[in-house]
């Protein structure tokens, strides 16, 4: 069976000339001509800071090599031994397999007996090419996950947000070299740009916006602007021309779509309340309508500075007209394999019926416009649903379902550029990242990068973590009784 | 197969609750003892309330019938009010029903006392308190249950009855702090009360106070221009940092002192809630600050 491989989480279109794709894989990050297929440039986030108490500092000579950072683990292990990260070790999923922690996917698995009671830092699981530092060898950290990518195009900059070390960065569009950093408050959860494109706004899991300008000369912590009790799940900046105002709309976890005044973020300018699951994708069409996606059954068209809701866009309906019986059985198997952790809280309360066993779950990761001769288009993908689907717009202005592009996978991501979209998909042999042409009369998939080269291979031991990393969407439904925001 | 010859056991405190609860006490006060529960509840977890989509989608006949009548769905009309002015929980009064809206809302109204005392003070306004608490907001409901009873029976003898008949209050569990504007639209709310908030002592947990930056726009975005917000603590520390933050914020401006203590609503909040009762049977201070919602900037 092929071994699994890692989606790219995140693409972003770089408009420049060559137009360039940037992905993400983990903690990895490449650039790519789109001409070409190949990449130019990679940059890996640097591994986290340990958590818990302070370790003792392990210098290891050859960074990437794993098998060192094994063979390095009985002398700092012996001096850790007495101060055993037992602190941290509460805080640590417990791995149900310590004995093979110390294992890695290219390399062979090391004897782990002398490094016996080092797995006891109940490790996680390690991510191939990730902590390169050997900072902490005994403990290995979870990789640095690129979270959001952001291409800005004035600046010449790509604006990536990390998730372990909570971190801001603007890497050089072609070198991908660090240009500046900011040390966010809180594990960013979305990002979106303002001020022509001069001011980076990030949401947390905890619902506040902080805004980061691109060009201030001293490293500034970011400024609040507004803040919602909430995960905040979705965030874009928006205008009007009469009378000529900006906002910022920002959508959380609790079905909540605000519409606030920028840069006098106090002032709410109103909500579009309508959803009744979690919102987790915003988009504003070029006629300046918003579109709002998550949990629901459906996606709402919202005149936002009226906060009324336009239309509701069916995509349940959709579904079943694209996926037969036993796909959509299919389908929902796979999706339960998603958020294990979350599902197990919820078996108490949950007694499947057998009609659930073909219900697939909506969770809306993709919203995208495209322009194609005829006029615009809007793209939607779902977690964990091979599908891209394809709406178009009636003579009366309203979206109506066109039809639906399988692709090989689940969609994890997708870029667009006018007519083209770029996607990735979660597959073991397909290719990594496909493009389609939707100016075309009958749109073809074809591939983009197949993944040869890069460095996506996940060890078999690791592939639940993947998930758990990847699939984060559906998770955010309620309906566990006393879960906590993490 | 019950043993006949054995006394009946004595039921627990919990069964004692559940009988309690689950009788009909005409229109007796309830009493505290069977309404108990710890005085912590994290604002921030899920607790399976039940909020409406958007407040046009509120049904508040439950919580005021003498104000509004059963709601119906977008798609079934309301008949004309007039029609239903002679429904007989409209206790005689000549306002036509589904014609007001809330415009008072007490946040954190633990166990009714400034409800029940704002009631005959406004009688022809609706005043709503929002607790997230459930056995705290049981409690509140039968006492507001026991109240109207003691009035109608009141009203009926002839005898003199407080105005507005505690009609005009209400109590509903939610989690203010997430859910306001499923409640209330822009500008609705003329007041707001915060009365001996959770102080949330640790450094760590000052994001759970009920007053704070970002949530200040939200109450800024319920409350009308000139509506006004009253705080009262008996932690100086937290009247300092509630009055901070009302004072930074662009939509809100300090009402002197003296304008303070002419508000009755201050005198209300300074006497009347359990909490400052407490407060003054233990002797302590307590601190008011209150601050009126300004004008838009925009």
């Amino acid at each position: 069976m092929a071994p699994r491989r890692h989606p790219v989480q995140a693409i972003a279109f770089a408009d420049s000339t060559p137009p360039k794709l940037y992905l993400a894989v983990a903690d990895t990050l490449s650039c790519i001509s789109i001409s070409a297929g190949t990449a130019t440039a990679t940059w890996t986030a640097p591994a986290a800071p340990a958590q818990g108490k302070p370790q003792q500092k392990v210098v290891s000579g050859k960074a990437d090599d794993i098998d060192t950072a094994d063979a390095a683990e009985p002398t700092p292990d012996a001096a850790n031994s007495p101060s055993a990260p037992a602190p941290v070790v509460g805080k640590r999923k417990r791995s149900p397999s310590n004995t093979s922690a110390q294992s890695s996917t290219a390399v062979e698995a090391t004897e782990s007996s002398p490094a016996a009671t080092a797995p006891q830092a109940s490790k996680k699981k390690q991510k191939k090419g990730g902590n390169a530092d050997g900072a902490d060898a005994s403990k290995k950290q979870p990789p640095n996950y690129i979270g959001h990518l952001l291409f800005v195009a004035e600046k010449s900059v790509l604006a990536v947000t990390t998730l372990e070390d909570k971190t801001l960065r603007l890497l050089h569009a072609d070198t991908l070299a660090v240009v500046k950093e900011w040390t966010l408050h809180k594990r960013p959860s979305a990002i979106s740009i303002t001020d022509s494109n001069s001011t980076i706004l990030v949401g947390d899991k905890f619902g506040d916006v902080y805004s980061y300008t691109i060009d201030s000369d001293s490293s500034s912590e970011g400024t609040l602007l507004l803040g919602h009790v909430s995960l905040l799940t979705a965030l874009t900046a928006a205008s009007t021309t009469t009378p000529q105002r900006q906002y910022i709309i920002t959508a959380d976890r609790d079905e909540h779509v605000r519409v606030t005044n920028y840069p006098l973020t106090h002032a709410i300018h109103t909500f579009c309340l309508a959803h009744t699951a979690f919102v987790s994708r915003l988009l504003v069409t070029a006629d300046n309508t918003l579109i709002s996606g998550g949990g629901d059954d459906w996606l709402g068209v919202w005149d936002w500075p009226a906060g009324k809701l336009l239309q509701r866009i069916d995509v349940r309906g959709v579904l079943d007209t694209i996926f037969t019986d036993d796909e959509k059985k299919a389908i929902a198997e796979t999706q339960r394999g998603y958020n294990r952790r979350r599902r197990w809280m919820r078996e108490d309360d949950a007694v499947r019926e057998a009609d659930e066993e073909a219900k697939i779950s909506i969770a809306v990761n993709g919203i995208a416009e495209a322009m194609v001769p005829d006029g615009r288009q809007v793209i939607v993908t779902l977690e964990g649903l091979p599908v891209l689907l394809r709406y178009t717009y009636t003579a009366t202005g309203e979206l109506q379902f066109a039809s639906g592009i399988r692709a090989t996978g689940p969609v994890v991501s997708l870029a667009v550029d006018a007519s083209r979209v770029y996607f990735s998909c979660d597959t073991t042999d397909g290719e990594l990242v496909s493009q389609v042409d939707l100016a075309a009369v009958e749109p073809v998939i074809s591939s983009l990068v197949s993944g040869e080269g890069l460095d996506v291979l996940v060890a078999e031991e690791d592939v639940e973590g993947m998930v758990e990393r990847v699939y984060t969407v559906e998770g955010l439904r309620k309906g566990f009784g006393g879960w906590e925001d993490e | 197969m019950a043993s006949s010859s054995s006394p009946a056991p004595n039921p627990t405190k919990r069964q004692k609750r559940i009988d309690y609860r689950n009788s009909d006490h005409q229109d007796a006060l309830p009493q505290k003892k069977y309404y108990r529960q710890r005085a912590h509840a994290n604002p921030f977890s899920d607790h399976r309330l039940s909020y409406p989509t958007c407040p046009a989608d509120m049904d508040w006949s439950d919580y005021f019938p003498a104000y509004f009548s059963k709601k119906r769905k977008h798609d079934e009309m309301v008949e004309e009010p007039e029609d239903l002015k002679d429904q007989p929980a409209n206790d005689g009064n000549s306002t036509p029903l589904d014609t007001k809206k809330v415009e008072i809302a007490d946040i954190g109204c633990g166990f009714g006392g400034l409800l029940i005392s704002l009631a005959p003070t406004f009688p022809d306004t609706l005043i709503l308190g929002m607790e997230i608490r459930t056995q705290v907001t049981a409690y509140v409901q039968d006492r507001i249950t026991a109240l109207r009873t003691q009035s109608l029976s009141k009203k009926s003898e002839e005898k003199e009855d407080v105005p507005g008949g505690y009609q005009n209050i209400g109590i509903i569990r939610g989690n203010a702090m997430k859910f306001l504007p499923n409640f209330f639209e822009k500008h609705q709310l003329s007041k707001m009360f915060f009365c001996f908030p959770d102080p949330h002592f640790k450094a760590r947990k000052h994001k759970a106070r009920i007053i704070s930056p970002t949530l200040l726009s939200e109450y800024a975005y319920i409350l009308r221009p000139g509506g006004i917000i009253y705080t009262i603590t008996d932690v100086e520390d937290l009247h300092k940092w509630m009055a901070k933050h009302l004072d930074d914020h662009p939509m809100f401006e300090r009402i002197p002192e003296d304008e303070q203590e002419e508000d009755v609503c201050v005198k209300i909040m300074r006497t009347d809630t359990e909490e400052g009762k407490k407060v003054a049977r233990n002797k302590g201070s307590k601190w008011v600050a209150c601050f009126r919602r300004i004008e838009e900037p925009i």
